[in-house]
């Protein structure tokens, strides 16, 4: 009987094991109150006990007044990925200059494998000292923030006079904030920007000054379909891209992760799903692969998009706009709080588990430094990866990235547009790392009402059924 | 000087303890040791605190509706799919049995998606019953409408998945099972007078039981891999009548929720040990009875 009961056990067990993989123990501190040694850090000059901007008005802070820096260690371990390395190298070359006495361990693997590697030892309490990462490597960044993986940065943030949280775009910092603390600090980000000109919104009657308010925005676009029902949203209309941008853009989060409730504004939604459907009937258009100004000029849509291009291809729209003789216009798309919501790309962390915390914040301040921001090695990869946070620099990359760009096309390109550009950049108003899955429930649920075979009632009961699922998870 | 001799019965277990050492090392590090990790993080705070928080962890995830769905979708799959892969592959193996060598190329043909990569076989799947597929193909041509086989039908498309794929290898248990019944038993029963249902239900079920139990415990471990049929099929997050626990347990692990991983992983190992048990226990009280 024993011998059977034993079978029975260890069988279940390794059925179990299948299911449940297996992770390391977790002895981790907490960064709220576990860190028991002095600081010794440098760079740490006085203990500010103020809310860290950002936080005060999404979630009352925690109290970190028993906080105190993690102890001084002898060694850093970084894991990066290929793509990344490019931003991660200049970065490690300061920090062995800053910190000679510090060993560090980079390791530089493929992206795929950097992701793996990252996921499965952090999970297990072990891992990097920090790490830069995507929302490919965490698909949905607020669930895993939620675990308690990853460090609160808001008392580094305090006790650190030396990093100035004011020096940052506040709206794009926000978005690492969950319930209180702050568990990313973003690195780059993508903004919601259109482009169109002066001319073919006065030929639709549509005041540009409307596209600053969601409402004057979705009426815009309403306006432009009735003034021209064949012509298209954006240069490359195809079905999925009016959801895809205009749901990115327009900052609909569907879920609140503060009270993980299903929650949003179904007035606002309906808007935006109905000029979706406008377009998406009439004109869907295909995915050609032009720059914006092309089918601008041509006027064949009323905005182009950045939509998957990079930033640089799409200023050279802004330039070759005025060589077709256009006014261009810049406009950020307005969230549904009338602001303009960002999308996280890059963000940096410190794992709840890692060995050398206060290692791994350096390197995050030196990330998110101006020499690193600015683009330390000029080289075009580079300035690619990072789109500075950090406000000091911004105007002064932004010059750098136009004038690379769109050196054969220098005479184009006045003060006043790079002025107007960094300034529409620093607008932002919130950031997200937006979870693909959502979006891929949008569409999904949404498009039998797109394409008329589902009523708009029905396919939003089915949506919210999924998101409750999902947010439950 | 004094000699210790040890009984050949002692012999006989310290040999077999350091035979099997090696094995119970590896089964130790591999399977217990984590097990034993999963349980101890389902009772604690969360990944970056082990502090102890009793059944809190559980009483979250049984009042989550997604965990709620997940379970009700698998027992809803274990209901419906064991009964009929039981079903269907007894009633070939019996049609195998009394014609085996007539039938032989239907053996080859059920034995042989237990040998083709799951990769080859959801990609089979998806031509048939994508929304263009063969299937809806066929239904329009005879002049029904489409069905949407990766929707609201995704259910049946993974029962007739798990069917397809794991009925020939139940098909072969049972033919072993078969051949093990005595055939004097079926003659001296024609003798008198017993008809085929009267040999089938007096004769070969009870016969072939401890078999069929074998098989139902294969079946039930076969029901849980189906999930990587449904996740390459459906992806992490299909249609709600084919999200199940595993679907539960891997998204919590993409996002590194594991806690809940774990106690999702907790309550599978209960409803599996109370499940498997009740089994054991059903075949100790039938050996009990027989002798």
């Amino acid at each position: 009987m024993k011998t059977r009961v034993l079978s029975l056990v260890f069988t279940l067990a390794l059925l179990l094991s299948a299911f449940a993989g297996c992770s390391g123990e977790t002895e981790i501190s907490s960064g709220k109150t576990d860190n028991p040694g002095q600081s010794g850090a440098n760079d740490i000059v006085s203990e500010n006990n103020d809310p860290v901007p950002g936080t005060e008005e999404i979630y009352p802070a925690p109290d970190y007044s028993d906080f105190a820096m993690p102890e001084e260690t002898n060694r850093l371990v970084v894991y990066i990925g290929e793509f990344a390395n490019r931003v991660m190298t200049p970065a490690i070359r300061l920090f062995e200059e800053m910190y000679p006495g510090v060993e560090v361990d980079l390791q530089v693997t493929k992206d795929s494998e950097c992701r793996q590697k990252i996921r499965t030892e952090v999970a297990a309490g072990k891992g990097p000292d920090m790490f830069l990462a995507t929302g490919e490597d965490f698909p949905d960044i607020y669930k895993t923030m939620s675990t308690g993986i990853l460090e609160d940065l808001n008392p580094y943030i305090q006790k650190d006079n030396s990093f100035n949280m004011s020096e940052y775009n506040e709206g794009v910092m926000r978005g690492g904030v969950f319930r209180g603390s702050r568990y990313i600090l973003p690195a780059a980000y993508q903004f919601p920007v259109l482009l169109t000109s002066k001319e073919i919104l006065e030929e639709s009657g549509i005041d540009p000054d409307s596209l600053n308010t969601y409402q004057g925005f979705i009426d815009a676009c309403t306006a432009y379909h009735n003034a021209k029902p064949k012509n298209k949203l954006f240069q490359d209309g195809m079905k999925n891209g009016y959801l895809k941008y205009l749901f990115e853009y327009t900052g609909i989060r569907m879920i609140d992760y503060e009270t993980n409730s299903v929650s949003f504004n179904e007035e606002r939604f309906k808007q935006f799903i109905d000029v979706c459907k406008l377009y998406y009937t009439s004109n869907p258009g295909q995915a050609t692969g032009e720059l914006a100004c092309d089918p601008l000029s041509r006027r064949e849509c009323l905005f182009g998009t950045m939509g998957d291009n990079d930033i640089m291809l799409f200023l050279t729209s802004y330039v070759y706009m005025k060589a077709y003789e256009l006014t261009p216009l810049l406009s950020l798309v307005p969230d549904e709080n009338d602001g303009a919501t960002a999308q996280i790309t890059y963000f940096t962390a410190i794992p709840t588990g890692a060995a050398n915390k206060l290692n791994g914040w350096r390197l995050i301040k030196i990330l998110l430094s101006d020499e690193i921001q600015y683009g330390i090695d000029d080289s075009k990869e580079n300035q690619r990866q990072l789109f500075p946070v950090g406000n000091p620099v911004r105007n002064e990359s932004m010059r750098k990235l136009i004038s690379y760009h769109t050196a054969t096309y220098a005479d184009f390109v006045t003060e006043e547009d790079i002025q107007m550009i960094s300034d529409k950049t620093m607008t932002i108003t919130n950031a997200v790392m937006f979870p693909t899955v959502i979006y891929h429930d949008v569409e999904e649920n949404m498009v039998p009402y797109l394409s008329g075979n589902d009523s708009y009632e029905k396919c939003l009961g089915r949506l919210k059924n999924e998101l409750e699922l999902y947010k439950d998870e | 000087m004094k000699q210790h001799h040890l009984s050949l019965k002692t012999k006989d277990a310290v040999t077999g303890f350091l035979f099997t050492l090696p094995a119970l090392a590896g089964l130790a590090a591999f399977f217990v040791v984590p097990f034993g990790i999963t349980m101890k993080m389902s009772l604690t705070e969360s990944m970056g605190s082990s502090k102890f928080v009793g059944l809190k962890n559980y009483s979250d995830v049984l009042k989550s509706a997604a965990f709620k769905l997940a379970a009700k979708n698998t027992f809803k799959f274990f209901g419906v799919a064991l009964p009929c892969i039981l079903i269907l592959s007894l009633l070939i193996a019996l049609l195998l049995f009394r014609n085996l060598k007539k039938y032989d190329i239907f053996r080859t043909f059920f034995v042989f998606p237990l040998v083709l990569p799951v990769s080859s076989v959801v990609l089979f799947f998806q031509i048939v019953f994508s929304d263009l597929g063969v299937v809806n193909g066929v239904l329009e041509h005879l002049g029904m409408h489409a069905a949407d086989w990766t929707g609201e039908q995704a259910f049946w498309v993974l029962l007739i998945l798990y069917l397809w794929k794991n009925t020939g290898y139940n098909m072969v248990l049972f033919l072993a099972a078969l051949n093990s019944v005595p055939p004097d038993l079926y003659e001296a029963a024609s003798l008198d007078g017993a008809g085929w249902w009267k040999k089938l239900t007096r004769i070969t079920l009870p016969m072939i039981a401890p078999h069929t139990r074998f098989i139902l415990v294969i079946s039930i471990v076969n029901l849980f891999k189906s999930f990587r049929e449904a996740y390459i099929l459906f992806g992490d997050h299909p249609d709600q009548s084919i999200y199940m626990i595993q679907h539960f347990m891997n998204n919590n692990f993409i996002n590194l929720n594991y806690i809940r991983l774990s106690v999702g992983a907790a309550l599978v190992f209960l409803v599996i040990f109370a499940l498997v048990g009740l089994l054991l226990g059903l075949r100790d009280k039938d050996e009990g009875g027989h002798e």
